[in-house]
């Protein structure tokens, strides 16, 4: 595949109560915005650890985005504080490592907010298309 | 100072709060940890190699928790305990510490700024380490110098485990870096995403810079170079210096407003 042809994949954690929901808002809302990310629908964005960011990484993923409930609002009262701290963590690993931090991202978005679920994705895959093909892929 | 060891650990035994005291034995040019009791024969007590004890430890709270054990722990060896506490891997109440002070030399080479033990019984604390550590300069960001950096290094691997194995904070019951669905096997070296990446992340709040792991490493991967500056990050967003307090909980346990997180609470998981 050439530079020209390159597009991004993006993974996309999707907490059960509120984003996935948003998400499901933004299809119903036949809201139109890029394609190239795939969603993986998690109960909580507690849920998420760092590694499964390194996973995908390795596995050719150039960008993870993290989706919960704002907090205050999470369906198990501390999994997105949980998400939070441990994003932190994870991206001063990024810059340490010498891989771009804003390859991966975390935000809230709740289950009425399908406009503001198409505006965060959008943003993020512009944004990945801008850094190119991760430096991770291929995990070597 | 053997002799010194020997002497205290006699005394302490002699007292009898200690149910008994866990050190180094040396046995037929062999050193390894021993369990020393009331009346036992103390010629064999030796204080080096070093040799982490803490995940010893752990044994007597899974297995034996009403006895009461003294150790002799170096100052590093402390604060491992002190981070196993808070994961609930031993019990600080039933356990007294004998602690021994690293000579000038052995400070030195492990490259220590965080000296002695609390209870220094054995040895003299050395006067005048560095207050902080050094770090390596790492090359630029920007134009994937440093991920090559990285990558070079991680290369190296030979995926023995050493690491991990002398590591006095790793005490998962499943080691992520053993499961081939996460590091697959049979290949050399092992992608660095999953096999370091994810070592470095669980060391971010827990790791006590002993440097047990690159002392073990055979082929010198400087693997706290990324574990230091990790903890260095966590000190900073989180006011969190690792093996400090023992009633300090881990800053990734805790919620935003560093409250304790119900479930761990209840189900005492960590």
């Amino acid at each position: 595949m050439t530079e020209d042809e390159w597009e991004p994949k993006i993974l996309v954690f999707c907490c059960n109560w509120c984003s996935y929901a948003g998400a499901d808002l933004a299809g119903v809302a036949r809201l139109q915005m890029p394609t190239h990310f795939r969603v993986l629908r998690v109960m909580c964005s507690g849920r998420f650890k760092p590694e499964y960011a390194f996973k995908a990484m390795e596995q050719g993923i150039d960008g993870v985005f993290v989706l919960g409930c704002h907090i205050g609002d999470c369906h198990y009262l501390e999994g997105n504080h949980r998400a939070k701290k441990r994003f932190e963590v994870l991206e001063d690993m990024m810059v340490h490592l010498g891989v771009e931090p804003g390859r991966i991202k975390i935000d809230w978005v709740s289950a009425s907010e399908g406009v503001r679920f198409q505006a965060v994705i959008t943003e993020f895959v512009a944004h990945i298309k801008e850094l190119g093909p991760s430096p991770l892929g291929g995990g070597r | 100072m053997s002799e010194e060891a020997r002497g205290v650990v006699a005394e302490v035994l002699a007292k009898g709060e200690v149910d008994g005291v866990l050190g180094l034995r040396e046995d037929e040019g062999a050193v390894g940890p021993h369990y020393f009791r009331k009346g036992d024969d103390l010629d064999s007590l030796v204080l080096s190699p070093k040799y982490a004890l803490p995940l010893v430890l752990r044994w007597f709270r899974l297995h034996s928790p009403d006895t009461r054990v003294g150790a002799v722990l170096r100052g590093c060896e402390e604060r491992a305990l002190v981070e196993l506490s808070k994961r609930r891997q031993v019990d600080l109440e039933m356990i007294e510490v004998i602690g021994l002070a690293c000579t000038a030399e052995e400070a030195k080479e492990c490259g220590c700024v965080n000296g002695s033990p609390t209870n220094v019984m054995i040895g003299t604390p050395t006067e005048g380490l560095p207050e902080r550590r050094e770090f390596l300069a790492l090359p630029d960001a920007d134009d994937g110098a440093r991920l090559d950096y990285w990558k070079a290094q991680y290369s190296k691997c030979i995926k023995c485990y050493g690491c991990k194995n002398v590591c006095p904070v790793c005490a998962c019951e499943v080691c992520m870096m053993a499961d081939h669905g996460w590091v697959r096997g049979g290949s050399l070296p092992p992608k660095f995403a999953t096999f370091h990446l994810i070592k470095a992340y669980h060391m971010a709040d827990r790791c006590i810079e002993c440097r047990e792991c690159e002392a073990a490493c055979p082929v010198s991967i400087p693997l706290t170079e990324m574990y230091g500056r990790l903890l260095r990050d966590v000190e900073r967003r989180f006011d969190y210096v690792t093996g400090a307090d023992p009633e300090q909980r881990p800053p990734l346990l805790t919620t935003l407003m560093d409250e304790p997180i119900l479930e761990e609470e209840e189900e005492g998981g960590g």
